[in-house]
């Protein structure tokens, strides 16, 4: 290899580097129906995503100025009223506080949206307390907290490098005191030292490049538990490809140990077996697809795409290797492909989250089942797009996708769920009576 | 499944769904199928071709577009694929054609150099970047065919056989190809410095 040669393979890595995952989101079209008369690169599915991208953004736009006249115009003309008193607090059996992550950006856009924290409550929405991401971090990417309503844990994340392309992830314990008197800090957030990445105590664990998914505190708010992404040169039906391997990481915030389980992924890959592509979890960092359950020993975790599983995984096994020490639960959906799968603390229930296509129309599902009895049942179905093709008016925008589950109580008798209503709202499910909360427009993830 | 008490549970019997549930058909089903598959082999895969698109096309848009809409017309002729282990090479040659169209298309509207690098920034210049960055302005000075003869050769490491199958040329053309870019290259660079 001549010196050129080497030249030119570090100048194309480099340039190569700056493009980062994830990637953006891949959005597929339902089928169109066979039609011999349809005229190739006529219809929307060629239509170019960006231009599809603005169509909804510039109704939007078109629809804010609307308002912003009109309600320039009646403020001109009318008396300023009297602000309405705040809405009486709901009567509900869910954790008073909750912090939100808030979009800085539109939530679509890529890379990922800047994201501020916010703590909230739960029945009024009222902010308690606004968290920036310390310096060099810019942004707040999960989010995940305790049963004690008063730990949480923050992933930071802040640009990636220009040349080598690494993000750096930090992540942060935030503890909050909602009747602090407002003199003193009700949010205090602290950098957790081993789970610097890179970096830290366990650098030789986490080397650079590892991207950081979804992540579960324990009840008791001393474990973290994380889905950690690594890009790996494999192979595809014989040609060369990356490899996203994932694995998973847990740290004891008391000890400052950390502890892996690996499952290698794409050894001898083919695309007919997808389901050895499969790494743990799956989804958007934010959304909970790692559930503990309440003693803290085993945590549930969606082994898929391809053969979609929730599997409990044992922590006191001695074994590093996720299958071997953990036991699926045998669902039978009749999807078998899921977004979110949430196991309850007490193990008995899972509630499953999906999407299905009927002719063009596609819906998103909600389910429980019964580990006891081996039982599904519908909690609610909601429609994205109709038959005709038309939006149905649900936010499916962002991380929070509709019936995006973001918290559940020990038994799951309540079930805090994103866009199961139109629009960009939030409720709880008590069996199947819904009732809505307050909700910021620019929330993209929270947790309780 | 060894082990999995859940699993072996036979009075795990599954209740039908609620009556709210739609039936899934067979179409459904397929269509889910094929949108499972092509949604793991993007996620496997899409980061490598961005990566790939973006060295030939200089525009970050630009690739995650073209690797797009290779995916969705994976996805409406799944169906049609004679064997799945070919649907990784399909994509790749699609979105090489892509980005063919696409530079064209960019020649079409401006028949001088085809793009220009974003200027260098100062700790690109610290880091030896401005060395790299030339080296790729020569490249893309380099006719169509040799430039992705050296993209195939030494950002993929492919073989002259497998650079052949995705080209849809013989193997001795792309050896003649890339020893021509390489002369050209090392011409060029010599001259300016």
């Amino acid at each position: 290899m001549t010196e050129l040669e080497n030249g030119l393979r570090k100048a194309f890595r480099a340039k190569a580097s700056q493009i980062m995952p994830p990637p953006p989101p891949l959005e597929l079209q339902p089928l169109p129906a066979p039609d011999p008369a349809a005229r190739r690169g006529s219809g929307g599915f060629w239509t170019p995503l960006r231009q599809r991208w603005l169509i909804p953004m510039a109704a939007a736009v078109a629809v804010l100025a609307v308002v912003a006249a009109a309600l320039a115009a009646t403020s001109a003309l009318t008396p300023r009223r009297k602000p309405r008193p705040p809405a009486a607090p709901i009567q509900i059996n869910v954790p008073p506080y909750y912090v939100a992550l808030d979009s800085q950006r539109p939530p679509s856009s890529y890379p990922e949206p800047v994201a501020t924290a916010t703590v909230r409550d739960t029945a009024t929405g009222a902010v308690i307390a606004r968290i920036t991401p310390p310096s060099p971090y810019n942004s707040f990417a999960a989010v995940s907290g305790a049963t004690d309503d008063r730990t949480f844990v923050l992933l930071a994340k802040a640009p990636p490098d220009p040349f080598t392309g690494v993000t750096p992830e930090r992540f942060y314990l935030l503890r909050i005191d909602p009747r602090a008197p407002s003199a003193s800090p009700r949010a205090v957030l602290t950098a957790l030292p081993a789970s610097d990445i890179p970096g830290g105590k366990s650098a030789s664990e986490l080397p650079l490049g590892d991207e950081v998914g979804p992540i579960a505190l324990s009840p008791d708010g001393s474990m973290l538990a994380a889905i950690l992404t690594r890009n790996e040169p494999g192979k595809l039906a014989g040609h060369r490809i990356e490899v996203l391997d994932n694995y998973l990481y847990l740290y004891d915030l008391r000890t400052d140990q950390t502890r892996i389980w690996v499952r290698k992924v794409c050894g001898s890959c083919k695309l007919a077996s997808l389901g050895n592509q499969a790494g743990l979890g799956s989804g958007h960092p934010g959304l909970v697809n790692l559930s503990w359950t309440a003693d803290g020993k085993s945590l549930a975790f969606i082994s898929g795409p391809g053969v979609t599983q929730l599997r409990l995984l044992n922590l006191s096994a001695h074994s590093n290797n996720v299958q071997p020490a953990s036991t699926p639960f045998a669902i039978k959906a009749p999807v078998s492909h899921w977004s979110q799968a949430v196991m309850t603390p007490d193990a008995k229930t899972v509630f499953l989250n999906f999407n299905y296509v009927t002719g063009y129309a596609v819906t998103a599902g909600l389910m429980r089942y019964s580990a006891a009895t081996g039982r599904l049942a519908t909690i609610n179905t909601v429609p994205l797009i109709l038959p005709d093709r038309r939006a149905a008016g649900y936010s499916n925008s962002g991380p929070l996708t509709a019936n995006t589950i973001l918290w559940t109580n020990y038994d799951g008798s309540k079930l805090i769920v994103a866009d199961a209503k139109p629009g960009h709202t939030v409720g709880v499910y008590s069996g199947s009576h819904y009732t809505p909360l307050p909700w910021a427009a620019d929330a993209i993830d929270a947790a309780w | 499944m060894e082990g999995d008490p859940l699993d072996n549970a036979g009075a795990l019997e599954v209740a039908d769904p609620a009556p709210t549930m739609p039936a899934v058909n067979d179409t459904a089903l397929r269509a889910e199928d094929a949108a499972a598959a092509v949604g793991a082999l993007y996620q496997a895969t899409a980061v490598g071709l961005i990566r790939l698109a973006y060295v030939i096309l200089a525009d970050r848009q630009a690739a995650e577009d073209v690797v797009q809409d290779a995916f969705c017309n994976l996805f409406r002729r799944w169906d049609r694929l004679s064997h799945v282990d070919g649907a990784e090479y399909y994509v790749r040659v699609a979105v090489l054609n892509a980005c063919r169209s696409a530079l064209r298309r960019r020649a079409v509207r401006s028949r001088r150099v085809l793009y220009e690098l974003p200027a260098p920034s100062v700790e690109a210049a610290v880091l030896g970047g401005e060395e790299r960055d030339e080296l790729i302005r020569a490249v893309d000075r380099l006719p169509q065919r040799q430039r992705e003869t050296l993209i195939l050769s030494y950002y993929l490491d492919l073989s002259d056989g497998e650079i052949a199958t995705l080209m849809g040329v013989r193997p001795s053309s792309v050896r003649s190809a890339r020893h021509r870019a390489l002369e050209t290259l090392a011409r060029n660079l010599k001259e300016r410095s």
